[in-house]
Parts: C-alpha cells; structure tokens; sequence
C-alpha cells in the first residue's frame, strides 16, 4: 500500500427530501487497495458512488481524486477515475469495440492497441465485434469493466460487479481486482451487500448502514486478534478433548452438539489449543472460528436476516 | 428517417404525375380559356376575390409572356414539395429528444458524464450535431426532390418567374427565390424546433414523454396561434414567430405590424431563454438514472 491516499471522501453528505441519504462520511482510500463499501440495499453505497464520480454534487463535504477536487476541478479529478454506476449500460446498437472507441475518444486517448490492450484483460477480444444488445449480463459487466479500465486510472470505482455474475465470474472478477490493486497499483472501490464475497477479495472494509459509516476494520485482522470468537471443533474422543480445554477455559460452560464443541476464544489462542490436542492423540476432523467483530457489527446493521 | 423521406418524395411525384395534367404545349390557349371562363362567372358573381385575383395574374401572364409553371415540372414539383419540411421538422425533434432524453432512459447517460468533459461541452456537441442532421436532412429533401422531379418530368433551367398579388399588385418572383423561401427559412423553424426539443427533454429526461409533449406543442402551438391571431399580444408567442415564410412573396403576416426584425428578435429571445435553460438544467442536475 502507498503512503499517499488516492481518494480522500471528507464530510461527504447527501441531503434527499429530510433525510441524509449519505451521512458526513470521511475515509482516505490508498493505491494498491480492495476497498470494500458494504451495506445492506438502501443504505447509501450508490448515492456515495455517484457524489464521488461527479453524478450528483454533494450537499456538504467533497471528494478529492489524486489531489483534484470533484466539486472544483471536475474534468481533471475525472481524468484519473473509471468506473460503474449500478449497470454498465452502454449503446446496444453499437459493437462492444465500438463503444470503446467512443468513449476513447472522449477520454482522449490516442494510443492505438489501447482498446485491444482492455479487450485482452477482461477477455473479451472475441466477442468485441457483436451488438451490445445481444450481450450477456457477464458480458456487459466485463465490456464495463473494459470501458473503466481505458484511460489507466488512479482510482477504480464498481458498484456492486458481481451482481449476475456466476461463481466462476465472479471469482475472475475478484482475480482481476486483485490484479489492478497489487500488481497496476490503483485504489479499487468495490460496493456490496454481500460480506462473504468482500471478504475475499478486499483489504479494508468500510460498513455503511442508513448512510453513516460504521466501521472501517482490515480484513486481514480477522486472522488472529485479541477479540474473543467463537471456535468450533470437531474431535474425537470428545471426553478427552473437553478435559484438555477444561484447563484453559476453567470458567467457560463448552456447548457440546455431538462430535462438535463450541467455545469462545480469542484467535490468538487457537494455534496452541491445536496443538496441544493434537499431542494428546486427539483426532481433530474440522477447526472453524467465526463470528468476527466485522460480521457480528454486520450482523446487527443487518438485523442479521439473509443479506450476509 | 433518410429512407421514409425519399419514398414520400417519390410518392409524391409518381401522385402528381398522375393526378396533375401535363404542361401544354400552347399554355397561351389554356390560359385564355380560364380567364374567358373566370370572366363569365365573375359576372354573375363580381365579389369572387380568387377570381378576380387569377383573372389578374392570367392577364398578366398573357401580356408579358410568362408560362404558369406547373407542378408536373421539375421545379414546380420541387417548390411543391418544400411542404415536407414538416417532416424534417418532425424527425429532427426525434433524433434530438432522443440524443438527450434517451441518454437517460437507457441509463447510457452515466458512462457519458463520467468523463473528463464538461456536461455543458457534451450538451453543445449533441446541439451541433442536431443542426447538422437537420439541414442534411432538408438537403437531402432539396436534392431528392430535384432529381425526382427531373427523372419524372424533365430537367429544366431554373431561371423561371412566379406570379403573385400583393396589394392588388402583380409582383414578379424568381423560382430560386421562391424556393429559397421554402426550403431556406425551414432552418430557422428547424433551429427554434431544435433547441426546444433539447429543453423539454434536458427537463423531462424521458425519451417518450419529450418525444410526446415537444411533438404536441410544436402542432398544438402552431394551430393556437392561428386561433388568438385576433388578439395583438398572441404576437409574442413562439409559434406566432417561428415561420418566416409570412414575410416573403404570397405569404402574409399573421398578426397586422408584425414584421421580419420583430419576428427575429422574438426568435432571438426565445432561442436565448431556452438554450439558457436546457443548459443550465443538464449541467446543474443530479443523474440518478
Ligand atoms: N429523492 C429521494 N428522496 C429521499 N430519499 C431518497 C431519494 N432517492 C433515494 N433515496 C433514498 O436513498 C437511499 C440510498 O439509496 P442507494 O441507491 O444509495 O442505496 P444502495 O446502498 O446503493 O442500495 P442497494 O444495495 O439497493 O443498491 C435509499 O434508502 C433511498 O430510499
Ligand atoms: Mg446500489
């Protein structure tokens, strides 16, 4: 990650009716980043988008992209971003190439190949020379994606890019994020509802509910930390096993559901419980550790139904 | 739309072909027959303005030698034809409602505004290019005419002379002015059209309800206002304005002490106020489509 943020979102706030559809939201995004912006359906992650790519003017705050403010300097701070908004919605009538030229042209990029360059990362050179029209919903998302990736931007904005993609899609388009932020080092900004699928394929992830930013935890903390969670372990003898943990959780009551004890621990504990059922001859069939400060809070701004 | 022009050009030519009769080779003997026969009606019926404006004009004819032209002729057909501006008019206001209103009915408008180009740069090349289709389109209704008239009904010189009455007075026309007026002042229309398309559908953002409401307005327009002629102040109105046609050969002013620099400036103005909005509108709003 680089020092100097890429993105810097200060105040931002969107004012709709009475309510503050994005509320007072402050967050520095980096180069060689996954940012990812997750909330449940409603809570503002497309109002924030659109405020940052200059769609909608910000009724308090401002976005500024590589030192360019969008309120102030608009065509500069639009020079280093690419993006989607909802659907990449682009001309049917015209071939996926064709598209490309045009918005080419706009970015005023001159570099011949340029085009082929885009078209042979999202792998569509192929299918670059059919109406859009008859695209399939993966195909426009990766022509979106092509479309975003143009003029080699600073930052990368998608909103919501796995939506109607299938799981190979979608762990292609993670591949790709990966990609742009590790090896091109560009600031990727990805929205979604869907913290499982942020969980693997960001850096740091910013919960957003009823437009306040929440949180911002690294998801690489989830992999130790102090923070107690809750273990699952499936072992056999199981009486053993119980006895070996009674000495280190001498005032925990374990839950045990057949072969499968559950207890609370902090992660930092797990390896040396392992190991020390391990050297006492215990089989153990299955280790999980869930229930992350990040879901919990995820969770509970969810009402934990059905979204995670 | 270039299409659905030539075939009503065409169409056109081959009906009047067959429905107009031919120029005859002694148009003097045609003539004086009309004017014996206007002057027997007239005697029973003195007050016959036409009449007595066409006795005019075949008198007229007669004494200085100037064949009526016909519209079974090339040019006459071409000059007959300078009605079908109306639909240039009506696919320029299409195409334009749709470059502006469409961007946002297809949700393309988001991928265009997110380039490093002002709004108002994108909205003015969207203008330019309107214009441009408009008078390629009223070109292609010129040069469609001409040649379809020619193939039909033979070249001619351009070099005639139309007649017509202007205060009881016999005035004499050349064709090429009088084409001019047909075809020529339709881009001031078409300009007006244009930029109001633009306004209604920066305003409205949907394709259908600015293709609707701008159509409606442009015919409803043009009609109230031949309805509130009685009234002077109906002479600030757009519609009372946009067809400068009144001012030339046998056209006349809608309302009595309009003229040709009251009708600019009105223009002007209203050309100003509208573009002034649309601009403003499409740069200023949110795009949440
Ligand atoms: N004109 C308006 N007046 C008041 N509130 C509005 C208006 N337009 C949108 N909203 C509200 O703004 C909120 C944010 O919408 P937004 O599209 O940003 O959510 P989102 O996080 O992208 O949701 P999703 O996951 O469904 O895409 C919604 O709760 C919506 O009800
Ligand atoms: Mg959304």
């Amino acid at each position: 990650m680089n020092e100097n943020p890429i993105v810097k979102i200060e105040g931002l706030t969107k004012t709709l009716g009475r309510k503050n559809v994005v509320d007072d939201i402050t967050v520095d995004i980096y180069g060689g980043e996954v940012f990812g912006f997750l909330g449940p359906n409603g809570a503002g992650k497309t109002t924030t988008i659109r405020m940052m790519l200059g769609l909608m003017k910000a009724s308090k705050g401002d976005v500024q992209i590589n030192g360019f403010s969008v309120k102030k300097q608009f065509v500069q701070a639009m020079e280093h971003v690419g993006g989607i908004v909802e659907n990449p919605e682009m001309y049917g009538y015209m071939s996926g190439y064709q598209n490309l030229v045009h918005y080419a042209r706009m970015n005023g990029i001159t570099t011949k190949g340029r085009i082929d360059q885009v078209l042979d990362v999202v792998g569509m050179r192929e299918s670059s020379g059919q109406k859009v029209r008859r695209y399939s919903l993966g195909m426009r998302q990766r022509l979106g994606l092509a479309q975003a990736l143009l003029h080699k931007p600073k930052l990368l904005i998608l909103d919501e890019p796995t939506n109607g993609l299938d799981p190979a899609g979608i762990r292609e388009m993670r591949r790709h994020l990966r990609y742009l932020a590790e090896e091109e080092g560009m600031a990727v900004f990805v929205s979604s509802h869907l913290l499982s699928e942020m969980e693997l394929m960001c850096d740091r992830i910013g919960i957003i509910q009823t437009g306040k930013l929440i949180d911002v935890q690294n998801v690489h903390d989830f992999v130790g930390g102090i923070e107690e969670k809750t273990l699952h372990l499936t072992v056999d003898p199981i009486r053993e096993a119980q006895k070996i943990l009674k000495v280190h959780f001498p005032k925990q009551t374990m839950i045990t559901k057949g072969k499968t004890i559950q207890l609370q621990t902090a992660p930092d504990k797990v390896p040396e419980l392992i190991t020390e059922l391990a050297g006492a001859g215990i089989n153990i069939y299955e280790a999980s550790l869930n229930g992350g400060t990040l879901e919990d809070k995820f969770l509970k701004v969810t009402g934990g139904e059905g979204v995670v | 739309m270039a299409g659905i022009l030539a075939v009503v050009i065409i169409g056109g030519a081959l009906i009047t072909l067959l429905n107009t009769e031919p120029p005859a080779d002694n148009w003097r003997a045609e003539v004086q027959q009309q004017v014996e026969g206007d002057r027997e009606a007239l005697a029973e019926d003195p007050e016959a303005v036409f009449l007595q404006e066409r006795l005019t004009l075949n008198n007229y004819r007669l004494d200085n030698d100037i064949a009526p032209i016909n519209d079974a002729t090339q040019w006459g057909f071409v000059d007959f034809v300078s009605i079908l501006t109306m639909f240039v008019t009506l696919f320029t206001v299409i195409a334009a409602t749709s470059s502006v209103a469409g961007e946002f009915t297809n949700g393309t408008i988001k991928l265009l505004l997110i380039r490093p180009v002002k709004r108002w740069m994108i909205l003015l090349s969207k203008l330019i290019v309107s214009l441009f289709y408009a008078a390629g389109l009223l070109l292609l209704l010129f040069v469609t005419a001409y040649l379809a008239g020619g193939l039909f009904f033979g070249f001619q010189s351009p070099q005639l002379t139309t007649l017509y009455i202007d205060n009881g007075q016999v005035v004499e026309q050349s064709m090429a002015a009088s084409i001019w007026a047909g075809y020529g002042l339709a881009m001031v229309n078409l300009v007006m059209m244009t930029i109001f398309a633009f306004m209604i559908a920066a305003i409205f953002r949907n394709s259908s309800i600015a293709i609707g409401l701008t159509i409606f307005l442009m015919f409803a327009g043009t009609n109230v206002v031949v309805f509130l002629s009685q009234y002077d102040w109906a002479k600030y109105i757009l519609f009372a304005n946009t067809d400068l046609r009144m001012y030339f050969g046998t056209g006349e002013p809608l309302i009595d002490g309009m003229t040709l620099g009251f009708s600019i400036v009105i223009l002007a103005i209203y050309f100003a106020v509208f573009a002034f909005l649309t601009f403003f509108v499409f740069s200023k709003r949110d795009v949440a489509a």
